[in-house]
């Protein structure tokens, strides 16, 4: 269980919220009790008091509304609040919400937009070039690659045409010749149909992507537009 | 117990418990004191007895007492006719309550 001086040290912060007037009286008059009660008083007060929280919010809520809407049994005072024992302190002592508008929110966009252009403009900018890099990289790596397997077919076929006519004067190099000729066709072959395949079939989708991403920003643009105009 | 005891009721009984004694007296003895009719806990009476002294029914004093401030808390004229306002409420309303328990008219 707790003891007085860390119920009071919790107590002080939770009447934090309260002019200052008004939380040390509430303060000197809990110290002054157990003062009064003694050490031997201190565990049953302590019990009695429940948890700072719990005295917290009776204190304020009874200081704000100038007449409690609670019920004091013989078994202690309840009240809805105490009733949901996890509900957080805060939400019930600040009731009021902030509302904000259309016309707020835009203008309060606007403003944090205008400050942060040079930071947006920075890391957007280098964040659209890493993703054209990216792309081109990509681009790139399956046409070359499909190139450079139509090329090695070519060469392959080189290969094996001058094996074929090495053969006639050097038979065990013409074979070596001729079989490098065919591996560099089948490998070339391979190449060629696999990223050529790859471009056909990914790079189309790609493009859809890029172009639902853009068409997705101007909606929201066109959106949010319309919505600023309507206030 | 079962029945409640809404806050004029407890406004009541504190300054009732107050009023026995004409210079006043603090807030660990008011709380004894009304714990002798209802089980409440001093972070209830507190509030209570600040709302009083706001309302003018109570005035606190400090008086130093074993070396540290003890506040002492006293009926106002204000206070006082509170009291015999809610003395005579109760009279009237514990009666007819009586009055339906016994059954009769």
């Amino acid at each position: 269980m707790m003891d007085r001086v860390t119920f009071m040290r919790e107590l002080e912060q939770l009447l934090s919220e309260l002019p200052p007037e008004e939380r040390s009286e509430a303060l000197s008059f809990f110290e002054e009790y157990f003062d009064t009660a003694g050490p031997e008083g201190e565990a049953e007060v302590i019990e009695r008091l429940g948890s700072p929280r719990q005295a917290a919010r009776r204190i304020i809520k009874d200081l704000k509304d100038d007449g409690a809407d609670g019920e004091y049994t013989e078994a202690g005072y309840t009240e809805a609040a105490d009733q949901e024992r996890y509900q957080r302190p805060m939400e019930r002592r600040m009731p009021k919400k902030w509302k904000l508008d259309r016309r707020s929110t835009l203008v309060l966009v606007i403003i944090a937009v205008v400050f942060c252009s040079p930071l947006i403009t920075g890391i957007g900018g280098g964040l659209l070039g890493l993703g054209i890099g990216i792309l081109t990289f990509l681009c790139t790596l399956v046409l070359g690659t499909s190139i450079s397997g139509a090329a090695l077919v070519i060469t392959g076929v080189g290969l094996v045409i001058y094996g074929s006519v090495k053969m006639a004067a050097y038979a065990g190099s013409g074979l070596l010749i001729i079989g490098s000729g065919f591996f560099c066709m089948a490998a070339g072959m391979l190449l060629f149909i696999l990223f050529t395949l790859v471009a056909f079939r990914f790079l189309p989708s790609l493009w859809q992507y890029v172009r639902r991403f853009f068409e997705a920003l101007s909606g929201m643009w066109k959106r949010f537009r319309k919505k600023g105009e309507r206030v | 117990m079962v029945f409640n005891t809404g806050a004029s009721l407890l406004d009541a009984i504190v300054l009732a418990v107050i009023s026995r004694e004409r210079e006043g007296t603090y807030g660990y003895r008011i709380t004894q004191q009304v714990r002798q009719a209802l089980e409440v806990s001093e972070s209830t009476l507190y509030p209570v007895l600040r709302r009083l002294q706001k309302d003018g029914c109570l005035m606190a004093y400090d008086m130093e007492y074993g070396g540290r401030n003890r506040r002492y808390y006293k009926l106002t004229d204000r206070g006082a006719a509170q009291l015999q306002m809610y003395r005579g409420e109760w009279i009237g309303y514990s009666t007819k309550i009586t009055k339906l328990f016994e059954g009769r008219e």
